[in-house]
Parts: structure tokens; C-alpha cells; sequence
């Protein structure tokens, strides 16, 4: 699914003016970015809008104003959101299981879910699995999985239909600091040929993970670049600066320049 | 096994599991007895088709919303909103899988049943037109269903399902005979043979059921297809094609069909039982030999060996009882496979004892206080004797019986057996107007 999809020149996600409301407050304000592939990073702090993006992006929300396209099509209208669908992977941050339900199942399902032919679910299912290290566990009830290796059925059952754009909200929230590093390996495993946008609110999965950052700010971009440039920017106006001294008395220690770009962008209440 | 999972896909087997066994078996509870019935009548097993429902359906619908439960919330990650077979292609397929496990354990049970009922019957053939009502009523209940378990929370919409479906099934008692146009069951008038059920009814009940399932489909389908996990919002706009059978509903309620007819000149089997003329309608026909053997039998046990009381004996279903005083309608109770037959014996002992009469009496007279006490009993009395001595003494007796029967009967038990039939043909007459008081009694 992935090759058939991507078609040279057009980028894997556009958003043009992207505006979300909800009643008086605006969640994202005329938004517009273009993102071409590899492990994108949307940081910011609660209420910046990194949630009402995704939701568009996965078309479970629709826009009040712009446009946003997969691959070129658009997933802002009713009509022609049923073809960028099959494009699209996408692990909510919070996410119902069947508890009764075998673990290859829950993969199976998704996959026909997301257009894959029934004949071919069980296969797609078992790779998908064995992308996170969870094939072994395929037949086991998925009652029986630690919350680390339900968010890895979470990610395998996203990634089931071989999307070439995978919308991930929060993924590491919850999990320990083994299990965020173990899934930040299946995700750099997996995003070859695919473009992932990883919504989260830790520096550390934008600095580890992400080969490009979109800061969000209040609704708005604050910035879009690459991790080193936005530690660079920081690095360079700081230069012997100590880290201690960012975010005054009572602030989180800052100890990378990363971090402190990205406190100075948003405020140091989020710079997890 | 591959090719059954393509096949319920993407209902899990648990779900399609318990919903054939418990169809099948809640179907086989509902209609084993007409398996063992002395007669095989096609009027009553093509009614059985919608009668099965009383347990199927609400199982059925609780199957439904379980499956809805697991893949429909909104923050489902089997099929997640986002999903291209989010709405109805998912709704499609599961409402479908799970209407053919209900009639996989319903074509279970009543299959045997047909083809027992076509091997056994004498008289008529399936009303086809009842048969696909039913099948129609049992199909709604996977829609409904699933509506439910989409629009509540998993455990509570397994549990309205149920309760919702039951009511369902229970509201042509809850409303009235009038609603047997739009409930899955009738559960009471329920015809055999000698009726005919009014084929507009049985249309237009197919024509309700089919509308109530697909509106029940649209609707899931467009709550599946607007969840949403970024706001509270949910889409409502299918559940206003709810309105549609809902009018339906309400003008077949306004104006409601008669269910039932008689068939017009129903075919009849007779016999003669010492001179007593024993009918019964053609699908009845398996019940005439031992009915007019038991009516010999009364009549040979009450001294009576031609019709000095009673020349003809009927099936109900044949002759309206228009108080002939000697034409006994039997109604026969063969549901009770193993006694019908002493029950249309008492009754026949009943008529020739004045019995029957002397309860008639007391109907007509609004209580046994309109009628001599002393010659109810004696009336009772003779007719448990005679039918003691006709040897169909099955069951015990109950209800609208005379509390001293046991006692009087006891007298005459200690008297020849002669000695009490030359009384019975001495007081015959007086017996058969309810006018022998207990001091008569020898």
C-alpha cells in the first residue's frame, strides 16, 4: 500500500489554513506545513493543538476553515476523506481493547478494517506483530498483556494495513523509560518509506526520535525544522549560558539545548 | 476451519459461537414439545416460526450489541474511526454474519421440525408467508441489536439489548392483540389447524420487519461512521430514519387486522364408536383411532353401547359448541402429549354424566350458586367413575371440581360395577339435565 500511494512531488501530509474550534476556543489558527516523510515530531504543551491536528489528519475531525491533504487527498471533506483513509494509520492516545480477544485478532481486525482482504489479514496480522516484538504472544488473550506491549498491539494494529502515513498521539505516555525506548526502536524500525507524526509533549521523543519538529503554540506554529537546528538556535544565542538559570527558581533543570529552545518557545510549564 | 472464519469474519467465533448454540437451544426449549404432539400440524409449526422467537430474539440482540461493544467505541482500535470500513461496510458485514448465526441455530431446530411435520402431517402445508415472518422477526433482532450496543457503552447495551429485545417480544401482550402486526410473537390466539392466518398480515409484517432492520442498519451505520474521539460529538443523523417504521407502527396499531380465520369447510376424518360418530379435522387424523377407541371405551364404561346420550363426538375446530345437547366438542389438548387423551375422555364421561351441562349451568347462572350443589356433584362424581372405569384415570384432577367429588366417587367405587351402570341407565335422563340429587345416589 505504501509504494502505490506515493506519487513523486506531492508530499505525504499539506495543510493549508488549517483552522479547529471548539466553540470560542480555536485549537489550531489557519495552520498551514508540508511534510514530506520520515519521523515528525508535533510538541507543545496541553491545549496547543497537537491532538485537533491529528484528528484532522486522521479524519475523525472535520476543520472549520483550510484544507489538509495525505498524499494528496483530502481528508477536510466528507466525500473524498474515504480515499485518504486507507492511507492512514492512527493510534489515539487513549484506546479501547477487547480483553477476551487473542492479540493476532486484535491485529486481523484492524487491518480488514483499514481495506485489507480478509484472506490476507491473519499474514498481515503476524507481520505486524512481529514488528514489535509480539508475535510470540499472538494467540495469548490480550487481557494478559503489561501496558507496554498493549501499546505495542496498539501500534501493530495501526500499522496492520502498511500505511504510508502513521498518526501517533501521545504513544509513550505511561510507559516506563525501557518501554519508551523500546518503542522508539519499533518506530524507527518502521518508518522507511512512511511518514509517522508522533504528537507528544516530551523533548525526549522529539530530540531521540524525530527527524523534523513542528512546535505548536496556542493553535499556532512556533516552529518547524529540524531537532539540531532548533538546538542550534539556542545553542548559538546561549553560548555560555548555564542551562540552570532557564526557567528560574522552581523550574525543571534544562540540561540540553533542545530543551531550552523548546522552553523558550512554549513556556517552561510543558518542557517535559 | 480457515474457510468459517472468512466466512463470520470479522465477528469473533466466541460471539458467533454463543449466538448459534444459545438460538439453538433457546429455539429447542421453545419448540421441543411439538416434536412429541400426537399430530403433526403444519398451521402450528409454520406458527412456530415466529413463536421461537421469544428467547432467540433478545439472545440474538444481545449477541449483536456485544459485537458493537467490541468494535464500535469510539476509541475502538479494532476498527477505529478512522478506519475505511468504519460505518457500514463494518455494520454490513457483522449485522450480516450475526442474522445468519440466528438463523443457523434457528434452520437447526426448526428444519427436523418441517421435515418430521412433512413425513407425519395428513392435511394441509406450510404457510410460507408466516415462515418468512418469522425468519423476518428473527433477523430484526440482530439490527436492533447492534444499534443498541453502538449507541450505549459495551456491558450496558448487551444488557438493554436484551431487556429492550424482550420487551419486544412480550408487547403483543403488553398492548394488545391488535400489536400481533408488528411483534415478533403473538405468545397467545395462536392458530392450528382449522384457521388460517390472513396472508395481508403476514406481508405486511415481513414488510415491517425488513424496513425496521434496515433502518436499524442506517442508523448504526452512520453512528459508526461519525465517531469521533476528538470531541464528545457523535452522529445522530441515521437515528431519525427511526421515525419511518415508527409511522408504520402506528397506522398498523390504528388500524389493526383481524389475525385469524376459520377455514372454510375444514376437511374432517370420522369415525364410528359404537354407534357415536368421532370426527376430527384431516390434520388430525393420526388422533382419530385412539380418540373414538376412548370414546368407546366411555360410552362401554357407562353402560351406554349406542347413542343413548351422545351421537356425535367433534374436534372444535369443526363445529362452533352451540349447547347441542348431543354433539360433544371436544377440545383437544394435544400439547399434552401424554394426556389428551384421558382429558377427552372425562370430557366425553362429562357430557354423558350431565357434568358439562350442569357447568354450563353454573356459567350461565354466573357461579356454582345457580346451580343445586348436590347435583353438580352427583354429575361429577358419575363422570370421574365413568371414566375411572374406562381406565383413563391419568392425571389428577384440578380445579372446577367439586370438593367432595373424591368421596362420592369412593361410594360408588364400593359398589358393583353392574350395580352402578343399571343406575346410570335408569337416571340417564335425569343425569343429563343435571337433576339427580346425592340422596338418588345408590
Amino acid at each position: 500500500m505504501i509504494s502505490s500511494a506515493i506519487v513523486a512531488g506531492v508530499p505525504a501530509v499539506e495543510v493549508a489554513d488549517l483552522t479547529v474550534r471548539y466553540r470560542r476556543r480555536v485549537a489550531l489558527d489557519a495552520v498551514s506545513m508540508r511534510l514530506s516523510g520520515g519521523i515528525v515530531g508535533v510538541l507543545g504543551p496541553n491545549g496547543a493543538g497537537k491532538t485537533s491536528l491529528l484528528s484532522v489528519l486522521a479524519t475523525v475531525s472535520r476543520p472549520d476553515a483550510g484544507r489538509a491533504t495525505v498524499h494528496g487527498r483530502d481528508v477536510s471533506s466528507a466525500v473524498a476523506r474515504s480515499a485518504a483513509r486507507e492511507l492512514i494509520g492512527w493510534l489515539p492516545q487513549r484506546f479501547d481493547l477487547s480483553g477476551s480477544m487473542t492479540v493476532q485478532d486484535t491485529v486481523a481486525y484492524a487491518a480488514w478494517s483499514h481495506g485489507v482482504p480478509v484472506a490476507d489479514c491473519a499474514r498481515a496480522a503476524i507481520e505486524a506483530l512481529s514488528v514489535v516484538d509480539l508475535e510470540e504472544r499472538a494467540t495469548d488473550r490480550v487481557r494478559r498483556l503489561s501496558g507496554g506491549q498493549r501499546q505495542r498491539l496498539g501500534l501493530a494494529a495501526a500499522i496492520a494495513h502498511e500505511p504510508p502515513v502513521l498518526l501517533l498521539d501521545e504513544p509513550t505516555v505511561g510507559l516506563d523509560p525501557s518501554q519508551r525506548v523500546r518503542l522508539r526502536h519499533y518506530l524507527r524500525a518502521i518508518s522507511t518509506g512512511r511518514t509517522i507524526i508522533v504528537a507528544t509533549h516530551l523533548i525526549e521523543d522529539g530530540a531521540q526520535l524525530c527527524d523534523e519538529l513542528v512546535v505548536l503554540r496556542a493553535g499556532t506554529v512556533a516552529y518547524h525544522g529540524s531537532p539540531q537546528a532548533l538546538a542550534d538556535s539556542v545553542a548559538e544565542e546561549g553560548a555560555g549560558e548555564d542551562g540552570s538559570g532557564v526557567g528560574g527558581a522552581g523550574a525543571p533543570v534544562l540540561s540540553t539545548p533542545l530543551e531550552r529552545a523548546y522552553e523558550r518557545l512554549v513556556g517552561s510549564e510543558d518542557a517535559g | 476451519m480457515r474457510w468459517a472464519r472468512r466466512i463470520i469474519w470479522p465477528v469473533p467465533v466466541l460471539i458467533v459461537g454463543v449466538a448459534v448454540v444459545a438460538v439453538t437451544g433457546s429455539v429447542l426449549l421453545h419448540g421441543w414439545a411439538l416434536f412429541t404432539w400426537p399430530v403433526a400440524d403444519w398451521v402450528q409449526v409454520s406458527a412456530q416460526f415466529h413463536e421461537s422467537l421469544v428467547l432467540a430474539g433478545p439472545v440474538l440482540a444481545g449477541c449483536a450489541a456485544w459485537a458493537a461493544g467490541v468494535f464500535t467505541p469510539r476509541s475502538s482500535i479494532v476498527c477505529p474511526a478512522s478506519a475505511p470500513r468504519s460505518g457500514a461496510p463494518l455494520v454490513l458485514r457483522q449485522v450480516g454474519v450475526l442474522a445468519g448465526a440466528g438463523l443457523l441455530g434457528y434452520v437447526l431446530v426448526l428444519a427436523p421440525l418441517v421435515v418430521s411435520t412433512a413425513v407425519r402431517a395428513t392435511a394441509g402445508g406450510p404457510d410460507v408467508l408466516v415462515i418468512a415472518s418469522g425468519v423476518a422477526g428473527l433477523v430484526v433482532f440482530a439490527p436492533a441489536g447492534y444499534l443498541i450496543g453502538v449507541v450505549l457503552p459495551r456491558w450496558a447495551g448487551i444488557l438493554a439489548a436484551v431487556v429492550g429485545s424482550f420487551a419486544f417480544v412480550l408487547a403483543a401482550e403488553l398492548v394488545g392483540r391488535e400489536a400481533v402486526a408488528i411483534t415478533p410473537t403473538w405468545l397467545t390466539g395462536l392458530p392450528s389447524a382449522g384457521y388460517e392466518v390472513n396472508p395481508v398480515l403476514s406481508v405486511f409484517r415481513v414488510f415491517f420487519f425488513v424496513v425496521l432492520a434496515a433502518c436499524c442498519v442506517i442508523a448504526a451505520a452512520r453512528w459508526v461512521s461519525g465517531r469521533s474521539t476528538a470531541t464528545l460529538r457523535t452522529s445522530v443523523s441515521g437515528l431519525p430514519v427511526l421515525a419511518l417504521p415508527a409511522v408504520i407502527a402506528l397506522v398498523a396499531l390504528a388500524r389493526p387486522a383481524e389475525p385469524l380465520d376459520y377455514e372454510e369447510d375444514p376437511p374432517r376424518v370420522c369415525e364410528d364408536a359404537g354407534g357415536i360418530d368421532v370426527c376430527v379435522h384431516q390434520a388430525r387424523a393420526d388422533v382419530l383411532a385412539p380418540l373414538a377407541g376412548a370414546v368407546a371405551d366411555t360410552a362401554h364404561a357407562a353402560g351406554l353401547s349406542d347413542s343413548t346420550l351422545v351421537d356425535e363426538v367433534y374436534d372444535a375446530i369443526l363445529w362452533d359448541d352451540d349447547g347441542t345437547r348431543d354433539r360433544v366438542i371436544l377440545q383437544l389438548q394435544l400439547q399434552d402429549s401424554d394426556a389428551w387423551l384421558d382429558r377427552a375422555a372425562l370430557d366425553v364421561a362429562g357430557e354423558m354424566s350431565g357434568a358439562r351441562y350442569c357447568h354450563r349451568l353454573s356459567r350461565d347462572t354466573a357461579g356454582m350458586s345457580g346451580v343445586p350443589a348436590d347435583e353438580y356433584l352427583v354429575s361429577q362424581a358419575v363422570a370421574h367413575w365413568i371414566w375411572a372405569s374406562a381406565g383413563y384415570a391419568g392425571f389428577a384432577l384440578q380445579g372446577g371440581v367439586h370438593p367432595d367429588v373424591d368421596q362420592t366417587v369412593d361410594r360408588l367405587n364400593q359398589l358393583p360395577d353392574e350395580q352402578v351402570r343399571d343406575w346410570i341407565a335408569n337416571h340417564h335422563a335425569d343425569l343429563f339435565d343435571c337433576d339427580v340429587a346425592l340422596d338418588e345416589l345408590p
